[in-house]
């Protein structure tokens, strides 16, 4: 039985719809729609702290990403808008703070419970609130850390007898390499001499 | 009907290097490549941001792994299938190299010999010393980095590259070793161009990880290469015997059209794979060769093979360092199990998994949770897992054979015939074992052992080489016994399966015959 949690938003957010990508064609969104997408990837950053310095850094890399997902297909650019009515929205009644504050950290995509322990959950998408979840926070959260958010997470420290480099940090995503030629290339472990 | 040079079935690893080779040597070569998968573009811009930001993270080749719905293995004592097709090959322009991990180890000299050390399965009719001029040319050609103060086997030659270092999250797994008297070593992978550590192998943006592909097109693009072509979408279904001795050319059906095509040539040269290979041998029936071409002793497809993986998971109680694995591959690896000693109780080749630590901080964000929490979860309870290869021996009765159906492609399904032995069970017991007392000296608690079922991707042994036609398919120069112009190169060839991966190996056999072929060609004009 699928966790219910549609308790966020009003009538636009809770509009039923089917799961899948909604279809659009390939379209160059206009400026205005891309800096109130933009809105909502800063609110990550500022939202889990220290991460938003990092999200105006990233903003070629995440303009890039916008281009890809939304001028080929299977073209985002209908998610997208919906993404920012829904958003729109849940400012209205919240305000703005409160509005990302229960996006972000209250409401779940419901999933079923397959029957076989062996299966991953499904996320069951059926309203307007769910796909802008799934198809662009959720996928803008994974662009942000692995383009630099990861490095304001884990724990670097030093403990006797080895020497843990403490800069170099890579995750899956980053590219590193040659950019930073004089950096590791990860946290390398030296041994004890 | 005109007649080319040469014909190579498949356009993977083997069939790549000696296009290149011949091609090389002789830029006006007409030769044919014959691929049955499609073209899929490499270090596409949407599909690297839809691996690494969607939620299922598609990979664009996923669609033509085997589907699970065509195992036709031998169903085990647990009614489940005894081996695994599924996930281990690539059909498709360049083969199985788009995604494979680039680990890029030597056989050893004691692996030439396994039936002389061992009274195990079969010697291989050519050496590790014959063999090793051409380790160093396949480790230039895909740039394998590694550590020169390694020695795991005699080099002739050192690494192109120096190797990746350990990483933090190796540390304790070191020290564990160096406690048993394990040597660690760095992992030997292939790196074709600058690496800038995305930890996306599987599908690298910057064409990093060495991937057949990349070499493929660049001769496709040569504009000296004249009569070179490759086709794609193109199942070949018979190879066509002129006389016993003597292959024409063969069939093969354009996938887009359903129009069947033959062509010839004085040279034929199969590299499509240790499952795709037999199949095509044993369907080439005709009056020459009854039983499929080869195939007289009803060899072809016998002694499948391929490396179970064994795991052991360990848990730690924290991580206080807040480590998490940094790269797509394993930089920490031992062969201190893969040595003639061990030989004949099954070697062992150990690597700690690439994905240990796994922490996804961006699925964590996902999840709801605070920044504070996501650093006590970093620092938290978190596992390390110990994997190792083992080598099997093949076993006659282990076959391979043509299944019931087609699938997608037009390629006969596969049918699999395998039963692990008693001996191979209970040496993977008592390695588990073994592999329990590391994570254990980490000061783990073991949470998790696991025995995987066998899988395809390192299939070898359904053609081996033998010194004669009574005891193998093919030659020391990989030309199938008492023909005189048909060749295999491909993982199906290996005499014996060693701990480690095989595509360095059959790199290197790729460049040896490349050579072979190239001093026959010369010598017949001149």
């Amino acid at each position: 039985m699928a966790q219910e949690n549609n308790t966020l938003g009003g009538k636009l957010s809770q509009t039923t719809i089917t799961a899948n990508l909604m279809f659009s064609e390939p379209c160059t969104l206009s400026a205005s729609q891309i800096e109130k997408l933009w809105q909502i990837f800063a609110h990550i950053g500022e939202h889990w702290k220290d991460v938003y310095n990092e999200s105006k850094n990233l903003k070629s890399a995440w303009l890039e990403m916008i281009k890809v997902k939304t001028e080929q297909q299977p073209s985002y650019s209908a998610e997208y808008k919906n993404a920012i009515l829904v958003i729109e929205e849940l400012i209205q009644l919240y305000g703005a703070q409160e509005a990302y504050q229960k996006l972000f950290f209250s409401y779940k995509v419901p999933h079923n419970q397959p029957e076989n322990e062996t299966e991953k959950p499904h996320a069951i998408l059926t309203t307007l609130l769910a796909h802008t979840k799934y198809y662009v926070v959720d996928e803008f959260i994974r662009m942000q850390v692995l383009s630099g958010g990861f490095k304001h997470f884990g724990g670097q420290s030093k403990t006797s007898g080895e020497v843990i480099k403490v800069k170099g940090v890579n995750y899956k995503g980053y590219v590193k390499g040659s950019r930073y030629n004089n950096e590791q290339l990860a946290r390398i472990f030296e041994q004890k001499t | 009907m005109e007649e080319h040079d040469y014909i190579i079935v498949g356009s993977g690893a083997a069939a790549t290097v000696l296009a290149k080779k011949i091609l090389e040597k002789n830029p006006l070569t007409k030769l044919l490549m014959l691929e049955a998968g499609d073209l899929i573009p490499a270090k596409e811009r949407r599909q690297w941001w839809n691996y690494t930001t969607c939620a299922d993270g598609p990979l664009p080749y996923q669609y033509t792994y085997d589907k699970k719905s065509d195992n036709q293995s031998t169903i085990g004592k647990d009614d489940k299938p005894t081996w695994t097709t599924s996930g281990g090959r690539v059909r498709a322009f360049g083969g199985s190299t788009m995604h494979w991990g680039g680990w890029a180890l030597r056989f050893k000299p004691e692996d030439f010999q396994l039936f002389t050390n061992t009274g195990q399965g079969a010697d291989w009719p050519i050496d590790y010393h014959e063999l090793e001029p051409y380790y160093a040319q396949a480790e230039e050609y895909m740039s394998v980095c590694g550590d020169e103060n390694e020695s795991w086997q005699p080099r002739s030659t050192p690494y192109p590259i120096p190797p990746f270092e350990w990483t933090a999250a190796d540390g304790e797994m070191i020290k564990a070793f160096h406690a048993l008297d394990i040597q660690p070593g760095k992992m030997p992978v292939a790196r074709y161009r600058k690496c800038m550590t995305t930890g996306t192998c599987k599908y690298c943006p910057y064409g990093a990880r060495f991937s057949a592909q990349y070499v493929l097109q660049d001769l496709v693009e040569n504009p000296n290469f004249i009569n070179f072509k490759v086709l794609t979408q193109s199942v070949v279904t018979n190879i066509i015997a002129k006389s016993k001795t003597q292959i024409s050319g063969v069939d093969y059906i354009n996938n887009q059209t359903n129009e069947v095509f033959t062509v010839t040539a004085k040279k034929i040269i199969l590299c499509a794979g240790a499952y795709e290979i037999p199949k095509l041998l044993m369907a080439s029936t005709s009056k020459h060769w009854l039983h499929g071409i080869g195939n007289d002793h009803d060899l072809v497809g016998r002694f499948i093979v391929t490396h179970s993986m064994l795991e052991v998971t360990g848990r730690a109680s924290s991580n206080p360092h807040g480590l998490w694995q940094e790269y797509d591959f394993p930089t920490l690896m031992s062969r201190t199990y893969d040595s003639p000693e061990q030989q004949k109780n099954g070697k062992l080749f150990l690597f700690k998994d690439r994905t240990r630590p796994k922490i996804d901080i961006a699925q964590l964000m996902i999840d709801g949770m605070s920044k504070v929490d996501i650093n006590k979860k970093i620092r938290g309870a978190c596992e390390f897992k110990l994997q190792a290869f083992m080598e099997e021996v093949g076993q006659y009765d282990s076959r391979l054979s043509i299944g019931e159906g087609k699938d997608r492609f037009g390629l006969p399904l596969t049918k699999i015939d395998y039963q692990k032995t008693e001996e191979d069970d209970k040496r993977a017991d008592t390695h588990i074992e073994f592999m329990k007392t590391i994570i254990e000296k980490m000061g783990l608690e073991v949470v998790k052992t696991f025995k995987q079922t066998p899988r395809g991707d390192h299939t070898t042994g359904t053609c081996r080489m033998s010194a004669t036609a009574e005891t193998g398919v093919t030659d020391a120069n990989l030309k199938v016994h008492n023909i005189a112009n048909l060749y295999i190169c491909s993982n199906g060839v290996f005499s014996s399966n060693s701990a480690v991966n095989p595509t360095l190996t059959l790199t290197a056999l790729a460049h040896r015959l490349a050579e072979h072929l190239n001093q026959q060609d010369e010598t017949a004009h001149a």
